[in-house]
């Protein structure tokens, strides 16, 4: 278990000395610390108070929608029905993370539940950190390969894929 | 795309669940604070802490304060919207909580994993 955390830390720690050592730059180090702080310090910003509010404005339909707000009994349905649908999204928010919390502080209160459910939270976060990873490697190849033209410049291709889009639409268009 | 869709689902899904998993994890740092800090600082001034019921209610107390917290936006966000001039000195303060927390999580659990590689005691966990 130590030795699993030990090489869990190495793979952060041994990269950034490696390139500080070889490139000098001690500063990097220095942002990676702040980014690092910032990047927890609002990361429940990001995931609790912004997901909060949209869900419960999501009856909001102030935007995009003119002539929505005239105050016609048909509209004035609509709006109703728009805050009975976020009521129901907004209770089952807090029904189903009050159920959540309550199982994992339930299990969370003897030790090898506790052991398992940290496990499962680890390689959950594990695995999805992975997938984004080897699909922007996946990606990155795909680019090389594909868009990588002879004399070094990057080529895009946009003006064929562009064309090949107007070609598809052109008969509904002239229609 | 499938693959990308499913990505997005899941990581959709962890989002919906986020106030639980966090609780959990506020619940666990705060637990080891509980036991690695404060039963040490506090052991003469409160007799013996771990029979303390108030050095025992100090955990259930985070996860109350955190949840009040969460029941807070949920209620804010329900009546009042970006604009009001009640709303934003709240988010703003809860957030900034919320954020401290986070921080506060961070290093007692660092603290808490650089302890265990230090000490020479060895690793006794147990299946029951």
């Amino acid at each position: 278990m130590r030795w699993l955390l030990v090489g869990s830390i190495g793979i952060y720690i041994v990269p950034i000395t490696v390139y500080i050592v070889l490139f000098g730059r001690g500063h990097i180090l220095c942002e990676i610390v702040l980014g690092a702080f910032s990047f927890l310090f609002f990361g429940p910003t990001y995931l609790n108070i912004l997901n909060i509010y949209s869900l419960c404005r999501i009856d909001d339909i102030s935007w995009g929608t003119k002539g929505l707000d005239s105050g016609s009994t048909k509209n004035a349905n609509l709006k109703d029905s728009w805050k009975l649908i976020k009521i129901v999204h907004v209770v089952k928010y807090v029904v189903w993370n009050v159920i959540l919390g309550v199982v994992l502080l339930t299990l969370g209160a003897s030790y090898t539940p506790r052991f398992f459910v940290t496990i499962i939270m680890v390689v959950l976060i594990g695995v999805s950190m992975s997938v984004k990873v080897l699909l922007a490697c996946f990606y990155m190849l795909v680019y090389w390969c594909k868009y990588h033209h002879k004399d070094g410049l990057p080529n895009l291709g946009v003006e064929s894929r562009i064309t090949k889009v107007t070609k598809r639409y052109d008969d509904s268009i002239i229609k | 795309m499938n693959l990308q869709i499913f990505y997005l689902s899941m990581m959709n899904g962890l989002a919906y669940f986020a106030p639980a998993f966090f609780l959990f994890t506020v619940h666990i740092a705060m637990d080891a604070f509980r036991s690695d800090v404060l039963t040490k600082v506090l052991n003469g001034v409160v007799g013996d802490p771990n029979n303390s019921q108030l050095f025992n209610a100090f955990v259930y107390t985070i996860d109350f304060i955190y949840v009040l917290l969460i029941m807070t936006v949920v209620f804010l966000s329900l009546h009042l919207t970006n604009r009001h001039k009640r709303f934003i000195p709240y988010i703003y303060g809860i957030s900034t909580l919320f954020g401290l927390f986070m921080v506060c999580v961070f290093l007692v659990l660092a603290v808490d994993i650089f302890r265990g590689l230090i000490d020479n005691a060895a690793c006794n966990f147990k299946l029951t």
